[in-house]
């Protein structure tokens, strides 16, 4: 017994039994003997040798259970793993920082009940500028320096000649022609966000880029005035970059709106300008036969590189469009 | 515009501090660019260079000879931007400069030199960032003088930033009116009055101006017996701290009043007009002026000119001409000071890209009204430092005197466009602060009368505007638009961009942004000519001549770029708009996803081989599939489909998505790759994204129940040449395995011995399964005796 509860492996436990069981054991001659064992004595031996027998069982049992464990112990530890090596995962790619502020943005608009629009990047005159109370002798129009396009498919090489047309082509300079695009299809109330690339005649720089994004916004209702366009602002400042960034308006000029405002949010220890923002001028609203005596309106525009640069402190503008997977893949 | 902070407490006695002055005026719209405070700069001065000697041992910095007016002297300068005869800041030792460095006496005796001060940069004289060579000064300016006075850095400045539609405050006078309405203090207007000694101007000059809608007032002034020098300090120094250079006495009067009025004034020595003649008129196409800064000029008929008895002297509201520029031998002087027409104006200064402080105040709208107490002004201050003899009266064409506008605004309308409530008594209280008075009506509209200077105010609403900003933008209460009743959020379409955006990073693509511009070099490398393009037609730099007609380019070019830097495993994908001629006015504008994969897949590596895998073309088909595969869609690829000449001819194809051609994808052409500069393992793909979100979009997703009976895995193997698309043989399998097939995977391709040469064997696992039964041996028998027949109808032999 001893033996079996001592035995180091299998075979131990193998032999200890055998030792037992063994044709040359112990309770093997006794078996054999009780054939010949007195009437009287057979039942009390034959209950004694079936209990030998049973607990021998029961001790090669539980050692067997031991060993098994062991084994079991021994086998796990051997297919024991270097968990510090790389996982194998799926590559899984990078949003563009400006992807992401667009939706960031845009998000927090949709959640406070607007819609998405959008236009096309190459536009008229009309839209770009007419349309928006820009005509062609405004101060404005110098100030965005405008590329304009030749969309009739001749190679237009050498030509240097900007056209004065209404009917000119050019790259939409602001997302603003999508506002009357959007006026002249739906009637209001109107309460959307239209992002977007824009364009300038700009010499590429650290601070300046030929194109950029912006999103816009446009509300137009029986009833938006000023102060909801100083509120909607503030909430979304508040929710996009956070409750400590409190807000300013001063006096700008925009030929679109008025009043005009720039905004200025309280950005770490100064007041830094992020938008422009106003209510719909009348002339605006006319020129898509809205009546602004009944609809009133505002819009407000967001730079997305200057929001991107300021967030996460990028410092050149160029660095959007290199596409330098280094760059890119520290924005998930 | 740069307000001398003196200057302004002459107008208005305002004594607040400076950093409260300009939180004011920013609140008002006059945004502060900058406070620029005195700048201490003792020991500084102008001095000429007089020699530059390169340094043995050192070639990163010179020796330079310079000389203050007290000798010549050496230092060392680390910069190379100036040569022999440039006028440039010296620090003395003993100086020191706006970062707080202490200038001495430095001995470098490794290189055998004492430099006795230091030339400066604009950052250390405090005037910008800029550190990129030594300030240099405009040849005028003289010798010993010292640099702060010279740089207008001995005052305190507020620099503003003067939106479009405030002409008025292009002048100090107009700044003060507003800073005085603010902080209710008396304007104290510069004085104009003057005992005129000399003959009358009429009898001097003639004035005709011939479009009076592009020049609506012209007045002349006249000063005589003047002796030209420089200007007394006090008016150089103003001049100086508003950025504008001092000259000559006359010059200087007339930019002084300039700043002060906001009235452009240009002097004419009266001895070198013809005729003594002001004519006023439109140029003639072709006809010449060479303006004051030296260039000829060619004019255009919608030029409008200044001419005399003979010939152009001015170009109207831009710049003089050289011919009748005042000089050191003037002694007779007229004083233009004329309304010229904004658009007029902005024109002309546009078309010769010339832009000017006279330019740009008349392209904003100068005050009519100012004209003759500006002239009037410029030749008692004539009188005052140039000991002119004044002119009596003036000569005045106008078709009517300039009067104030009648306007009116309903408080009403106020305050349902501001969202407030405010009183009309208070309205007329904050219009009467700058000079709108009231001229009656009453609570439901009120009548007021606007000053000449403010001529952006046409509307009701541009009194809307003011009534805001008198009140303060942030004294308005903020609120949140109503509507309980309004719904928002995004369109199916736009739901399946996102999901699309999503599915390209999914597919383990890092989402690009390339420039919408293209140039003629780049569409080379691809050995694309195609010449319907969009061009662009006044480009700054060549490389934005014409809208991409495809994202493909670009995207080589961001792998080229990121090749160059090293990197070997690029995977980019872009969303955006491509353009190409439509026949309409707009051309047609399409959305693409495009990508590029360039390099080897360094993920692929881990745990299996050191080396990493090269990327193959189905890395790209993959991409595709796997975006299709998010969207809910499947991807069909065309091998009959045309390709371009940037991909390689035999792996290349067309890619169909819901039944529309979109696109296609391939490696690029190994020409492509080395003209480029990327690994020849480049693939590129560029699909259409509209049908796209169209077919997600309207995507009819039903649930089909799932066999509970077990399903038979049969592998078969054929041998085939090695024309045989794969694709077609598994469709012929997939079309003979009967109603029972659930699916046909492709899992090897083989080629080698026992093979022959030419052959290749494609293994695929066939899939049983009804939805009724438990499927027999028989079934399964039957429907592959099937396959093999119909694949050995197509020369595919079965292997054993």
């Amino acid at each position: 017994m001893e033996e079996i509860e001592r035995a180091g492996d299998f075979e131990a436990l193998d032999a200890a039994r055998s030792t037992v069981f063994g044709r040359k054991s112990r309770l093997t001659e006794i078996r054999r003997g009780l054939a010949e064992a007195p009437p009287d004595v057979k039942p009390v031996l034959g209950k004694a040798l079936g209990e030998a027998n049973r607990r021998v069982e029961t001790a090669c049992d539980a050692r067997r259970a031991v060993l098994d464990l062991a084994r079991e112990a021994e086998m796990l530890e051997r297919e024991r793993l270097d968990l510090t090596l790389p996982g194998r995962r799926m590559r899984h790619g990078h949003r563009h920082v400006i992807t992401r502020v667009i939706r960031e943005m845009c998000d927090v608009f949709l959640s406070m009940g607007y819609r998405v629009a959008s236009g096309p990047e190459v536009e008229t005159e009309w839209y770009n500028f007419e349309a928006l109370n820009i005509p062609a002798w405004h101060p404005a129009r110098s100030e965005m320096d405008t590329l304009y396009v030749d969309t009739s498919g001749t190679d237009g090489t050498g030509a240097d000649r900007v056209p004065d047309a209404t009917e000119a082509t050019l790259l939409r300079t602001h997302t603003s022609p999508v506002q009357v695009r959007l006026m002249e299809s739906t009637q209001p109330p109107l309460y959307h966000v239209m992002p977007g690339r824009v364009f300038r005649n700009e010499t590429q720089d650290a601070t300046h880029s030929a194109q950029f994004h912006q999103v816009e916004g446009l509300v137009v209702d029986s009833d938006v005035t000023f102060g909801d366009m100083a509120g909607t602002i503030e909430h979304f400042c508040h929710e996009y970059f956070g409750p400590g960034y409190d807000i300013r308006l001063f006096p700008d000029f925009f030929p679109f709106t008025e009043p005009s405002a720039g905004l200025e949010v309280w950005w770490e220890d100064k007041w830094l300008e992020i938008a422009g923002l106003g209510m719909v001028d009348p002339n605006v609203l006319r020129n898509v036969g809205f009546d602004p005596e009944t609809w009133q309106g505002f819009a407000f525009g967001f730079g997305v590189e200057r929001v991107a640069m300021l967030r996460y402190g990028i410092d050149d503008i160029r660095t959007f469009y290199n596409n330098d997977v280094r760059f890119l893949e520290q924005f998930v | 515009m740069k307000v001398p902070l003196s200057w302004l407490r002459e107008l208005t006695p305002v004594d607040v501090d400076v950093d409260v002055l300009a939180a004011r005026l920013h609140d008002l719209g006059l945004i502060v660019e900058a406070v620029h405070t005195p700048t201490p700069l003792d020991h500084v001065v102008v001095a000429e260079v007089k020699e530059c000697r390169a340094i043995e041992g050192a070639d990163r910095v010179q020796l330079v000879i310079v000389d203050d007016g007290s000798g010549p002297r050496e230092v060392m300068c680390g910069a190379f931007n100036f040569g022999p005869g440039d006028r440039v800041p010296l620090a003395l030792p003993g100086a020191v400069l706006a970062g707080g460095l202490r200038i001495d006496v430095r001995e470098v005796r490794s290189l055998g030199i004492t430099s006795h001060g230091m030339l400066c940069a604009p950052d250390e004289l405090g005037v910008g960032e800029d550190h990129d060579g030594i300030l240099v000064f405009d040849s005028a300016v003289e010798v010993g003088g010292d640099v702060a006075t010279v740089l207008g850095l001995t005052e305190t400045v507020i620099e503003l930033e003067i939106t479009p539609n405030r002409p008025d405050c292009m002048g100090m006078v107009g700044v003060a009116r507003e800073v005085a309405a603010a902080f209710g203090l008396p304007l104290r207007v510069p004085d104009s009055t003057v005992e005129a000694t000399g003959a009358d101007v009429a009898t001097l000059a003639s004035v005709e101006v011939h479009d009076p809608a592009r020049c609506p007032r012209y007045v002349a002034a006249a000063a005589v017996d003047i002796t030209i020098g420089p200007s007394p300090a006090w008016m150089a120094a103003r001049l100086q701290a508003c950025g504008v250079r001092p000259i000559n006495n006359v010059v200087d009067v007339t930019n002084y009043v300039m700043l002060e009025w906001g009235q452009p004034l240009h002097g004419f020595d009266l001895d070198l007009l013809s005729g003594n003649a002001v004519v006023v008129r439109d140029a003639h196409a072709g006809e010449t002026l060479r303006t004051l800064d030296g260039e000829l000029r060619t004019l255009v008929g919608a030029d409008l000119l200044i001419c005399d008895a003979e010939r152009p002297v001015a170009i109207a509201g831009v710049m003089g001409g050289e011919d009748s520029e005042v000089s050191p031998a003037t002694t007779r002087v007229l004083v233009e000071s004329a309304n010229f027409a904004a658009p007029s104006v902005m024109g002309t200064s546009k078309r010769l890209g010339l832009r000017t402080e006279a330019s740009a105040r008349f392209e904003r709208g100068v005050d009519p009204g100012v004209c003759e107490v500006a002239a009037l002004r410029a030749v008692k201050l004539l009188r005052d430092v140039a000991g002119a003899v004044v002119c009596a009266g003036t000569v005045d064409v106008k078709e009517a005197d300039p009067t104030p506008r009648a306007l009116s605004v309903r408080p009403t309308r106020v305050n349902r466009l501001l969202g407030t409530d405010l009183e009309p008594a208070l309205m007329l209280e904050l219009l009467a602060g700058i000079e709108i008075d009231s001229t009656g009506g009453d609570d439901l509209e009120l009548h007021v009368r606007v000053p000449t200077w403010r001529v952006d105010l046409e509307r009701e609403i541009d009194l809307v505007e003011e009534i805001a900003r008198l009140y303060g933008y942030n004294n308005i209460e903020r609120s949140l638009p109503g509507g309980r009743d309004r719904v928002g959020g995004l369109t199916a379409a736009q739901h399946a961009e996102r999901r699309l955006r999503d599915a390209v990073l999914a597919a383990g693509a890092d989402e690009a942004q390339t420039t919408t511009f293209v140039s003629d070099e780049i569409l080379d490398r691809l050995g694309w000519t195609d010449p319907a393009r969009v061009v662009v037609l006044n480009p700054l730099q060549e490389e934005n001549r014409y809208l991409r007609p495809s994202l493909v380019p670009n995207l080589l070019q961001g792998a080229a770029y990121n090749t160059a830097r090293g990197m070997r495993s690029i995977r980019l994908a872009e969303i955006g708009s491509v353009f190409a001629p439509s026949g309409e006015l707009l051309p047609e504008e399409r959305i693409m996803l495009g990508a590029v994969f360039s390099g080897v897949d360094l993920d692929a590596r881990v745990h299996r081989t050191r080396r990493a895998r090269k990327f193959d073309v189905y890395d790209m088909k993959g991409f595709l599939e796997s975006v299709c595969a998010d969207m809910g869609l499947e991807l069909e690829v065309d091998g009959t489909a045309e390709v371009g000449p940037e991909l390689h001819p035999g792996r290349a194809a067309g890619v169909r998505i819901a039944g529309c051609d979109v696109g296609g994808f391939g490696q690029v052409h190994p020409r492509v790759a080395d003209a480029f500069d990327v690994a020849v393992e480049t693939f590129v793909a560029e699909i259409e994204i509209g049908p796209l979100l169209v077919a997600h979009a309207g995507r009819v997703e039903a649930y089909e129940p799932v066999s509970s009976y077990p399903a038979a895995r049969v592998d078969l193997a054929f041998v085939v040449g090695e024309e045989m698309p794969a694709a077609r043989l598994a469709a012929t399998i997939r079309d003979a395995a009967g109603p029972l097939c659930h699916g046909v995977d492709l899992f090897d391709v083989y080629r080698g011995d026992p093979l022959d040469a030419g052959h290749k064997s494609l293994a695929f696992e066939v899939t049983f399964q009804a939805d009724d039964r438990t499927l027999t041996d028989k079934d399964v028998t039957r429907a592959v005796e099937d396959v093999v027949t119909a694949c050995a109808d197509l020369g595919a032999v079965l292997r054993s």
